[in-house]
């Protein structure tokens, strides 16, 4: 009897959430936008990496012709520079002016000049070419400066005591790694809301419109109601899920990481490790959000407590992202943590233990249990009938 | 049969029923009069088992009501005061759905839910979904929702609200039917020529407290009131300063 009862549920539930567009709004949507922001700032980012020998063009005012010089050779455009620099630079005309002296410098003078940088330090686009005339000027001033040293008899070195240098260490994968840091998030947080408008509805749905209480008259015990319900919504989530691990594949697939080095893996075999790795997030997720939506009374007060999923998988996002190479085996008998991990890897082409699914699987099942149960038990308080 | 037994039910500091008993025999239909928050609904709901008394039991077929629910509950046909709907689902839908969570099969449903359907007057929303139904609307298919399994018992909760005319005789109709199939009929309203008209007993609650209970013309003797409706407001009115 109470299988076909938990039928009968599970059947309604999934009937009515599929006619339900706003909830259905509510979970397929998310993952399509989520999905284009993802792919419209990693293609950004991508670009910007991509372009290290942009185009400096900026403006001049006064004259150096060596300094000139320096820069025209490192590709640095030069234009004359407006009458007002600094007005023209407030108002916005140009965006930045390089005033140097406004005598010219005579052939083999060793009297200091003067090179002002102009700019508005709040217009966000012009610290990348400030920083390049930048380097360039100092660059200059330490070559001439040696070139005036060891023409009086000194070594060059006397003026450079500290020699500095940058090198960077990571691989293209860990660069990878750092790009693709918010994938794993992304499909978390897919996981964990996919169901929300279905499961409130469900629960606070029930009872907002008053249907609990004839509902729980029949004949069917507290825990059949739930899973019934529980089993649609983690239905739906998956649904949801599938269709985000998709629009994901396509937008990796199409994103050009191998201009800057990068293999990213969208092969069936990792997509399909994802969509395993993400179905016990799907039953925790179903099993909070019944847990949480029974406690409220309306569609409204349900919104308050579902914002606490959300946040859910943002803790351990931050924890590795913040700490990289904090991984340690423990981390994926910890429902959301260890994921982090594991799906970049998988992402990079990297692969799976098969332990990983077990430790999943096996550390979501006492969470799902806990929840529903609570679930179950909160159902028939007279409170949450008649409150 | 439907045994209630020493019934006391109180929120806090207030007492909502005191030391309520009554029976209710198989075959006949009894009406539950009460001024608005005499007690009517929070005695309903306990029996039905979804409010636990304070104090006493409630049996129905000999079942216990608190530790035998879900059989007890197989026998109860209820329709709970402000009963919603799935309004994403129709009327036929609606009332399959909790004709599956009794354990009906497809067969008895499709007959069941035809039936009721016919008789309460649905043909025209049957079909439809139930959001943007009117309340008498609501109120039929709720009501069909709640007795779709045949119960043995039916308690319903002032089930004439918001209907016309018509629908209001269909129900009357449905209820001598349910007697005369053996089936008892428990119905709390607020109208009084309903009540005289279809009930075998009167209970009359005031208070918390059952102040009067017998057939129609039992009460009337017992206040010296010539109509129903003058006899309530006396037991009810003097229940109230009584206990004010």
């Amino acid at each position: 009897m109470w299988f076909k009862q938990l039928r009968a549920v599970w059947n309604k539930e999934l009937g009515d959430a599929v006619r339900d567009k706003r909830a259905m709004k509510i979970a397929f949507l998310p993952p399509v936008y989520m999905v284009l922001f993802f792919a419209v700032g990693i293609g950004f980012a991508i670009h910007l990496q991509n372009n290290e020998e942009r185009d400096i063009e900026i403006h001049l005012a006064g004259q150096d012709a060596p300094l000139e010089a320096w820069l025209t050779e490192n590709s640095i455009t030069l234009n004359p520079a407006p009458e007002d620099p600094y007005g023209a630079v407030e108002s916005g005309e140009v965006e930045f002016v390089l005033v140097l002296n406004t005598e010219p410098v005579a052939a083999g003078s060793k009297e200091p000049r003067s090179a002002t940088m102009v700019y508005n330090a709040s217009n966000q686009s012009v610290h990348g070419s400030v920083g390049e005339v930048r380097r360039l000027l100092y660059q200059y001033n330490s070559m001439e400066a040696g070139i005036n040293i060891l023409a009086r008899g000194l070594s060059p070195k006397l003026i450079n005591p500290v020699s500095v240098r940058e090198a960077n260490v990571a691989s293209d994968q860990q660069m990878g790694g750092l790009i693709l840091g918010g994938v794993p998030l992304l499909l978390l947080m897919c996981a964990m809301m996919g169901s929300v408008g279905f499961a409130v509805d469900m629960t606070a749905g029930e009872r907002e419109r008053h249907s609990l209480e004839p509902l729980l008259i029949n004949p069917v015990p507290s825990m059949t109601l739930i899973l019934g319900k529980w089993l649609a919504a983690v239905a739906l989530t998956l649904a949801v899920v599938l269709v985000c691990i998709l629009l994901m594949s396509i937008a990796l697939y199409f994103l050009p990481f191998d201009k800057i080095g990068l293999r990213v893996s969208v092969s069936a075999g990792a997509m399909l490790g994802v969509f395993l790795s993400l179905m016990p997030i799907a039953a925790i997720a179903a099993a909070l959000q019944l847990v949480l939506g029974i406690l409220s009374r309306s569609f409204k007060d349900a919104q308050t407590y579902m914002s606490f999923l959300i946040v859910l998988p943002m803790v351990p996002f931050f924890v590795v992202v913040t700490n990289p190479g904090i991984y340690e085996t423990w981390h994926l008998w910890v429902p959301m943590l260890g994921h982090q991990t594991v799906l970049r890897n998988l992402l990079l082409g990297e692969g799976a233990e098969f332990m990983a699914f077990i430790a999943f699987t096996v550390s979501a099942i006492p969470v799902v249990l806990i929840a529903l149960w609570l679930a179950a038990k909160q159902v028939r308080r007279a409170k949450i009938i008649y409150g | 049969m439907i045994e209630i037994e020493q019934i006391s039910k109180s929120f806090g500091k207030v007492q909502a029923l005191n030391n309520v008993s009554m029976t209710i025999g198989n075959g006949e239909i009894v009406g539950l009069l009460g001024l608005n928050g005499a007690g009517k609904t929070t005695l309903m709901r306990i029996i039905y088992g979804l409010l636990a008394p304070t104090v006493g039991t409630v049996k129905v077929d000999g079942l216990n009501v608190a530790t035998q629910a879900e059989q007890a509950r197989l026998q109860l046909g209820v329709l709970p005061d402000g009963a919603g709907l799935y309004k994403r689902l129709t009327a036929r839908e609606n009332i399959a759905y909790f004709a599956r969570l009794q354990g009906m099969n497809e067969a008895a449903i499709t007959d069941s839910t035809d039936q009721l359907i016919d008789i309460l007057r649905m043909d025209n929303i049957a079909e439809r979904y139930s959001d943007g139904f009117s309340l008498g609307e609501r109120m039929k298919t709720a009501l069909a929702r709640a007795i779709v399994h045949k119960p043995q018992h039916v308690l319903l909760d002032e089930p004439t609200n918001g209907l016309d005319v018509i629908t209001t005789r269909a129900v009357r109709a449905l209820l001598r039917q349910l007697k005369s199939e053996g089936r008892s009929v428990l119905f709390s309203s607020h109208l009084m020529y309903e009540v005289e008209n279809l009930c075998d007993r009167v209970l009359i609650i005031s208070g918390g407290q059952l102040v009067a209970g017998g057939r129609v013309e039992d009460v009337l003797h017992s206040a010296g009131c010539n109509s129903l409706e003058e006899a309530f407001v006396a037991l009810s009115q003097a229940e109230v300063s009584h206990v004010v």
